[in-house]
């Protein structure tokens, strides 16, 4: 073991990674299937088969194995079983693996099929999936049903010719924009091929506290341009810390820091090091970081995977080998925690915004991490929302003692429960103290006076004429009651 | 210029949740519509851009009923931006995406690049025009929504709670938009939850409560003369409970204001 | 009288091998009779007397084109009842199986891998919100003029500015549900399950009776002399 004394020094390069998504574009891609039956256009009667047209184009985009594409296919049969859009549940059950399968095969071994900027692939893939899984089910039928043969060759076969075609015409319009889309989305991070490894290193933060950023820098792929340069950082235990910033400061990259994701998800070099509990970040697997440090991301609806909030909260706990009795323990105290008790069986798509919110915590408390992480929690909230989210956090931080970190613009419903605060501006960490002393300095410097709250803004401005008032104003009250001690 | 009458809405035939609503917009006000969760301040616009239908009563546009012309018609005199702008996004510019209102009314091809050059000039937008729709920022998103309504010629423009979610920057810049738009003749009706947006930047507020339209009036009228806040699901901004609290300033619209009138009663 | 969906699943394979090797209307039609009965005690016949009523539809319409290709009346009633007793049972599969419990079969006793059971009950969990997102771009393109009239070229135009906002929004966030499902410990080894569906004692009666009885009934349709074996 390599002991490592200046942490400052240390670099660590991950490619990028994201082993699942094949797996969440694939399901978003079925999902989408199903329900365009609905709202799908027919001409003379003739529809696109929407299901295979999203599993082809699923398949183009993500390139999955063999194997991964016979799965794709069985779920895709299964999901029409059970959406009762299955005319004979065998014949899907063949048919849509056969067709997936075929899929991924003209994908894998024909390449660079393009004329002019056009990419043929997609509408070669998806004619000739649909016929090879068209004419399996209705192979099928034909062997099953016995069905006679001149309506077998004069009837059946036109019309998966028909449908061939049209799904051939469709998958261009899905794939194209949706190809676009998602090279944008992992374009910062491909060009790196290679991943150091600490594995064989002893590193060891200089301060024992719950998070420790040591000198952290950070670039995405392989750039040049740091997202955050020399972060410095230590939370303590029972801490209810606020990082807030402009756009694009940093303060996300931060946050996937503590979580682990920066470098392993997103692919980069990180130099000095993240602590969490003690250990460090490279050395561990995201799901492990996980285990001590829970984040809610900005867009928690992404994260709600299953049908019932009951399963919702156990879905980490079955993915960590928890017994079934384990699961129901911890599923009833977290649910307490958050406020949903007695809605174990309710399905996610009937809660309202806030209880999905409530649910998205409640699922990454369920491994009792002792630190949570809120990134932007409040950006689809309404002021309600927001003064509930904050109480529920607040509380969470008091009588439970989990130590709160948030990521958020919306100062003025998040300063009555914070007890520190640190500003972050162009990936630099400017301020870390009090929450008066950062509002202060962000008011002082003009960093980002806009996210201040406008009783602020006005306590300063009438401090810089001159006006002494005796309590800095955080809230409505002390701003009432220090204004009527000025009457008298 | 708009005119309501006697609306009422339901869900189920019979089970009126909104009767008797009545109002008049003119051209060039800036609107603020306010209520409770659930009180119908987004029915209301939803019944008049065409989504819903009412039950009963009449919506007029300079004179010409529309209660029954379909949505895709009502385009043209209104504008509607959603409150998540990137759900209507497809095209791969800027530039196309405005362009997709102005063809759907089929104006030829000239006519609709004009219309866009000057859609995203007003909103501040034109060194965007190449870019891809949904890899900007949310502001910058909102701006190609308000853009894209803004191209299909309407004279009145409806925003369902633009500022939710967004940090100070954004918002303050999003309504300096919009108090330009109104300097250029534009009708502005914002659904907000904010109530210092209420009142700094709104000549007018209709409030929707208890079935119907609750007030409609100034926003000072609303926040120094009513006393069932509460109950219509709305606070006293903090420059109003401040200067209530030194009643020699007067009715401050603004902690801008507050600020400056408290300053001079100090040093006077 | 609860039965765990494998049950369930061989009673449906069981079924199905039956209704291809009954040959005559007759048999299959005590085959349907049978599964009526068997909705008749699980209570189920009468709440689903609609999708029953669509079952019959369609393997009626069924029976018509194979009457058409064929001329023979006896083929066709057999071809429609075939249809109907394969998808009766698959109904009523669907309808007497949690969604979750089914995927839990399918991964501890059918040996499926946990990730596609995942995608499965994730696909489906979606679907309704999808629908309302479809039903919003709608109104908003709606609100940019579009509508759904014309001829059918401009149709499947307007489709197209719904889907392809709907897809588009939906797949920007898949990088962050992987991210999340990274976050969760997906993919592990050592998965476990919530919902128990490991096959008590009345399953194994059941399913011994059943095989018995497919047994002997394939014996008799193909006349060999069950007890020469």
């Amino acid at each position: 073991m390599k002991e490592i004394k200046d942490v400052s020094k240390l670099s660590y390069t991950h490619v990028q990674g994201g082993q699942f998504r094949w797996i969440t574009v694939s399901t978003i891609m079925l999902a989408l299937g199903t329900i365009l039956h609905a709202v799908s256009p027919s001409v003379a009667g003739v529809t696109p088969n929407w299901t295979i047209a999203t599993y082809c184009v699923a398949i183009n985009l993500t390139r999955p194995t063999l194997r991964q594409s016979l799965g794709i296919g069985l779920v895709a049969a299964l999901i029409n079983v059970f959406t009762s859009k299955s005319a004979l549940p065998y014949g899907n059950l063949i048919s849509e693996p056969l067709g997936a399968f075929t899929c991924a095969v003209l994908v894998h071994y024909i390449s660079n099929l393009k004329i002019g900027k056009l990419n043929l692939m997609p509408i070669l893939s998806a004619f000739i999936s649909t016929v090879a899984s068209g004419g399996a089910f209705i192979t099928c039928l034909y062997l099953v049903l016995g069905l006679p043969s001149n309506v077998y060759w004069n009837a059946m076969w036109p019309l998966v010719l028909m449908v061939a075609l049209c799904n051939a015409v469709v998958a261009p319009f899905l794939y194209i924009p949706a190809q676009k889309l998602l090279a944008r989305q992992t374009v910062k991070g491909q060009q790196l091929t290679d991943s150091s490894d600490h594995s064989d290193l002893h590193i060891v933060p200089s301060v024992k506290a719950p998070i420790v950023i040591d000198h952290m820098s950070y670039r995405y792929g392989n750039q040049t341009k740091y997202a955050v340069k020399d972060i410095n950082l230590v939370v303590n235990e029972g801490d209810f810390l606020v990082i807030t910033g402009p756009a694009g400061c940093g303060k996300s990259t931060i946050c996937m820091a503590m979580a682990g994701a920066v470098p392993k998800f997103y692919g980069g070099t990180m130099e000095g090091m993240v602590f969490i509990n003690g250990k460090a970040v490279t050395q561990l697997e995201i799901p492990d970081v996980a285990d001590d440090i829970g984040i809610v991301l900005a867009d928690y609806d992404t994260q709600l995977v299953t049908m019932t909030v009951a399963e919702e909260v156990a879905f980490a706990l079955e993915n960590r080998g928890y017994t079934a009795e384990a699961i129901e323990e911890r599923t009833a105290i977290v649910l307490d925690q958050v406020g949903l008790t007695g809605l174990e069986d309710r399905n996610v798509y009937s809660l309202s915004g806030g209880q999905r919110q409530r649910l998205a915590i409640a699922s990454v408390l369920a491994v009792n991490p002792s630190i949570l992480v809120l990134d932007e929690p409040t950006s689809s909230l309404d002021p309600e929302g927001t003064e509930e989210l904050y109480r529920l956090v607040g509380s969470l931080n008091r009588d439970h003692g989990i130590t709160v970190v948030v990521i958020d613009h919306d100062l003025h419903a998040v300063l009555p429960y914070a007890n520190r605060m640190v500003l972050v501006d162009g990936g630099e960490l400017k301020i870390d103290s009090s929450v008066e002393d950062v509002l202060s300095y962000m008011y002082d410097t003009n960093t980002y006076v806009d996210a201040l709250p406008s009783l602020f803004v006005t306590y300063k401005s009438l401090a810089a004429k001159g006006i002494a008032l005796d309590t800095p104003w955080l809230s409505l009250e002390s701003a009432q009651s220090s204004l009527l001690k000025g009457e008298r | 210029m708009l005119q309501v009458e006697n609306l009422c809405f339901s869900y189920v035939p019979g089970q009126d949740i909104m009767k008797d609503v009545t109002f008049t917009i003119g051209s060039g006000e800036f609107i603020t519509l306010g209520g409770r969760n659930g009180c119908g301040k987004t029915t209301v616009t939803r019944l008049l851009v065409g989504l819903e239908t009412p039950s009963e009563g009449k919506i007029s546009y300079d004179g010409q009923d529309i209660t029954h012309m379909p949505t895709s018609e009502r385009g043209r005199f209104i504008g509607y931006v959603f409150q998540q702008p990137d759900r209507q996004m497809f095209r791969q510019t800027v530039a196309e995406e405005v362009a997709f209102g102005p063809e759907q009314l089929g104006y030829d091809k000239e006519t609709v690049c004009s219309i866009v050059k000057d859609a995203l000039e007003r909103v501040g937008i034109s060194h965007l025009a190449e870019s891809y729709p949904l890899g900007l920022r949310r502001g910058e998103k909102q701006r190609v929504a308000i853009a894209s309504a803004l191209a299909m010629q309407s004279k009145l423009l409806i925003l369902d709670e633009p500022t939710s979610g967004q940090d100070g920057t954004e918002t303050k810049e999003l309504l300096v938009l919009l108090q330009e738009l109104q300097a250029q003749g534009l009708t502005i009706l914002l659904i907000t939850h904010d109530m210092e947006i209420m009142a700094e930047y709104s000549t007018r507020v209709i409030i929707m409560g208890y079935g119907t339209k609750a007030f409609d009036g100034s926003p000072e009228e609303l926040f120094t003369n009513r006393e069932d806040l509460l109950e219509l699901g709305l606070t006293k901004p903090p420059s109003v409970v401040l200067s209530e609290t030194v009643p020699a300033l007067g009715y401050c619209k603004s902690m801008k204001e507050f600020e400056l009138r408290y300053a001079e009663y100090v040093k006077g | 009288m609860k039965f765990v969906p494998l049950t369930k699943i061989w009673a449906t394979i069981f079924v199905s091998i039956l209704a291809i090797a009954m040959k005559t209307p007759e048999l299959l039609l005590a085959l349907f009779g049978v599964e009526l009965l068997l909705m008749l005690i699980g209570g189920i016949l009468f709440r689903q007397w609609k999708p029953l009523l669509a079952l019959i539809g369609f393997s009626a319409f069924l029976g018509i084109v194979q009457y058409l290709g064929s001329w023979s009346v006896d083929s066709a009633i057999v071809t429609a009842l075939r249809m109907l007793t394969m998808t009766t049972i698959f109904m009523m599969l669907i309808v007497t199986t949690k969604t979750q419990d089914l995927t839990v079969a399918l991964v501890q006793q059918c040996r499926i891998p946990y990730a596609y059971a995942f995608m499965f009950t994730a696909a489906l969990r979606f679907v309704p919100d999808f629908l309302r997102e479809s039903k919003a771009v709608q109104e908003a393109q709606a609100c940019r003029g579009m509508s759904l009239e014309g001829n059918w070229l401009t149709k499947i135009k307007s489709y197209m500015t719904v889907i392809q906002p709907l897809m588009l929004k939906s797949l920007s966030r898949s990088e962050t549900m992987a991210l999340s499902l990274e976050l969760r410990g997906f993919g592990s080894q050592q998965h476990t399950f919530m919902r128990k569906v490991s096959l008590q004692g009345i399953d194994y009666v059941a399913f011994f009776v059943m095989l018995i009885v497919t047994l002997l009934s394939l014996c008799s349709l193909w006349g060999v002399s069950c007890f020469a074996m």
